[in-house]
């Protein structure tokens, strides 16, 4: 495994980043970042529950195997554990960094679908509004992360979110895999920065 | 780090896609899609899958909201369509639609459709408007339906005035409860308003019967403000309840009149005294002596511009709270009962206090006020044998002395009274007295 050192004369040097954090500043931030991880990790569980909940059988099934669907702009982090962790901090930043810009916009396209299929869950609206925000927020603070360490950052996502307008199920469909997506990158940015916070201790 | 991506960053994010499947095109169409239908209306619906998966019509299955449909509903129309024939449709489960899916043969899904069975709107009924101070409106009304229509039904509540073209929209839903509409600003008074309701979901919209009013009619205001509830000197079975007429309708030729209920704190039963007329006062008489009661008052606003309507009662206040006197008031406390200045007993005590005063050092807070005080606290101690727990604590005595000196034997505390207060503990108990 790649192992990523941090040469002070490399985080006050402007050319390295936009902002530059003591060594200090950056476990902070790092800590800062963990925690809104594991604020995420909850929410997301909850949020794909409440989604599959409106949507009716066969979605709200334990068992429900949705056919496999291509969400445009964001990958599925279904890498084997150990690939991911083989990765360097770099690495791993720069696949995180990817999904939470694509992941707002993703999110707000649900919320805009499931004001037409279910305009009374209200709850569930809230839930999509808090998700966008929080995946905005940790985009941030990855930002920061990566400018004080150093790694650039992935180019921004393709404005065409929208597609022609979608059949209710395809919408239905998407949703779900656009939540259960937010969800496994949510468990894959809290393994990831609690990697750093080791590496980084305050 | 150096500025351009390096290779090993490009195969991992192929690797990433190389897990995630990309359709070319849907694997299957089922039509209709997303129609909506009557209750007990029946539909016939086609699943065709597309030929580059080489699948056959007979390795399809149908669910409906997760329920596998019979075999014997199903027909194959061609070597790469199935249809289903569904009959006697009940409401929708959800209202997002019923599922109707497609199947392969090993149970993965190939295609969707949503179904929406339901009811047409009926006339939204029973329309109540108010003005809360002439400013705005608000309106609330029900649905037509006792049950549901299974569909979304989206109400709008629309205005105009009587004798001018242009319909208005409400804009602010939900102010009020869930079917109600509140119009903030623009209204005009002394002139009539058409007000009513459409209801509309996926199959039609249903109008109810138009209301005319005016502004003036429906007024209400803010309940009255500065409720206090006091008690009337000693008397054990009255209270007084003041309050001030709600601000906003200050500048408006108006007569208020007033309501106001009460109850006792353990009930849930209101009395109400109706008679208030537009005073801004009132005495609660026969109430129970030692007793909290909480105190509501309420509005209206009629007499409005010199109309001789009444409007609409504004909401209760919060409520107030007051205890009457108790009625076996404990002498003493606040002044002693005549009845105890004259004994005979109490003078000559009152003239040895005095003596003592001048003639004993360090007994100056001695007077006739401590036997007073102690007669008292006789008196509560007697009560409290009778009944535990409704007193309120004795008159604190400090350095109080255990053991204390009496003629009673053992057992016989609470007949005893206790030793007179040492002199540090003596001025604590004459402010106590005098501080009431």
């Amino acid at each position: 495994m790649e192992v990523l050192t941090v040469d002070p004369a490399n985080l006050l040097s402007p050319a390295a980043s936009s902002s530059s954090l003591s060594q200090q500043e950056v476990a902070t931030k790092i800590k800062q970042t963990h925690s809104l991880t594991v604020l995420l990790k909850h929410c997301s569980e909850q949020l794909l529950a409440e989604y599959v909940r409106h949507q009716g059988e066969p979605f709200s099934s334990p068992d429900f195997q949705p056919p496999a669907m291509a969400v445009p702009g964001l990958p599925s982090p279904s890498v084997p554990p150990e690939a991911w962790l083989a990765l360097s901090d770099g690495k791993r930043l720069w696949h995180l960094a990817a999904a939470y810009a694509a992941l707002p916009g993703l999110l707000g396209s649900v919320r805009r679908q499931q004001a037409e299929l279910n305009p009374l869950a209200s709850e569930l609206h809230r839930q999509l509004e808090a998700a966008a925000r929080q995946c905005r927020g940790l985009a941030g603070n990855l930002e920061r992360i990566m400018g004080a360490l150093g790694v650039t950052g992935p180019p921004p996502p393709s404005s065409s979110l929208g597609g022609p307008t979608t059949g209710a199920f395809l919408a239905k469909l998407g949703g779900y895999h656009v939540c259960r997506l937010h969800r496994d990158w949510a468990m894959r940015s809290h393994e990831a920065l609690g990697l750093l916070r080791t590496k980084y201790p305050l | 780090y150096p500025a351009g991506r390096p290779d090993h960053i490009r195969d991992c994010s192929l690797m990433f896609f190389f897990f995630v499947f990309f359709f070319a095109a849907d694997p299957a169409v089922i039509s209709p899609q997303d129609p909506t239908l009557v209750i007990g209306s029946s539909l016939t619906a086609t699943c065709s899958v597309n030929s580059d998966l080489h699948l056959k019509a007979e390795d399809l299955y149908w669910t409906l909201n997760g329920r596998r449909l019979p075999p014997e509903s199903y027909k194959v129309l061609n070597g790469t369509t199935l249809s289903v024939a569904l009959a006697n449709l009940n409401g929708s489960r959800q209202q997002s639609g019923d599922n109707l899916v497609c199947h392969s043969r090993d149970g993965s899904i190939l295609a969707g459709s949503c179904l929406y069975v339901g009811l047409p709107p009926e006339k939204p009924v029973n329309i109540t408007c108010w003005s809360k101070n002439m400013k705005d409106l608000t309106c609330k009304w029900a649905p037509g339906t006792e049950g549901e229509t299974y569909l979304h039904t989206n109400y709008t509540l629309k205005y105009k005035l009587r004798w001018y073209g242009r319909d208005n929209t409400c804009q602010e839903y939900r102010t009020a409860g869930q079917y109600s509409c509140h119009i903030p600003k623009d209204l005009a008074l002394f002139t009539p308003y058409e007000i009513w309701v459409e209801a509309s979901n996926r199959l039609g919209v249903a109008v109810s019967e138009v209301v005319m009013l005016d502004i003036l009619d429906v007024v209400t205001t803010d309940p009255p403000a500065d409720v206090t509830v006091s008690r009337v000197g000693d008397l054990e079975d009255q209270l007084s309840v003041r309050w001030s007429s709600p601000p906003a309708l200050k500048d408006f030729l108006f007569q208020a009149k007033y309501q106001i209920q009460y109850r006792v704190e353990d009930s849930a039963e209101w009395k109400v005294v109706d008679d208030v007329g537009n005073q801004t006062s009132c005495r609660l008489a026969g109430l129970r002596p030692g007793t909290v009661y909480f105190v509501q008052v309420r509005c209206n606003p009629f007499g409005i511009y010199g109309s001789k309507k009444a409007g609409i009662w504004s909401d209760w206040s919060n409520p107030t709270a007051a205890s009457t006197p108790r009625s076996d008031r404990v002498p003493g406390v606040c002044d002693p009962k005549s009845g105890e200045q004259n004994t005979t007993l109490r003078r000559e005590l009152k003239q040895f206090f005095g003596w003592v005063k001048k003639h004993a050092y360090g007994c100056s807070n001695l007077s006739i006020k401590l036997y007073d005080q102690w007669r008292v606290w006789l008196q509560k101690s007697h009560k409290t044998r009778n009944q535990v727990g409704k007193d309120p604590s004795p008159i604190p005595y400090r350095g109080r002395r255990a053991g204390s000196s009496g003629p009673s034997g053992p057992g016989g505390t609470a007949r005893t009274p206790p030793p007179p207060p040492t002199h540090s503990s003596a001025a604590g108990i004459g402010r106590n007295r005098l501080g009431r």
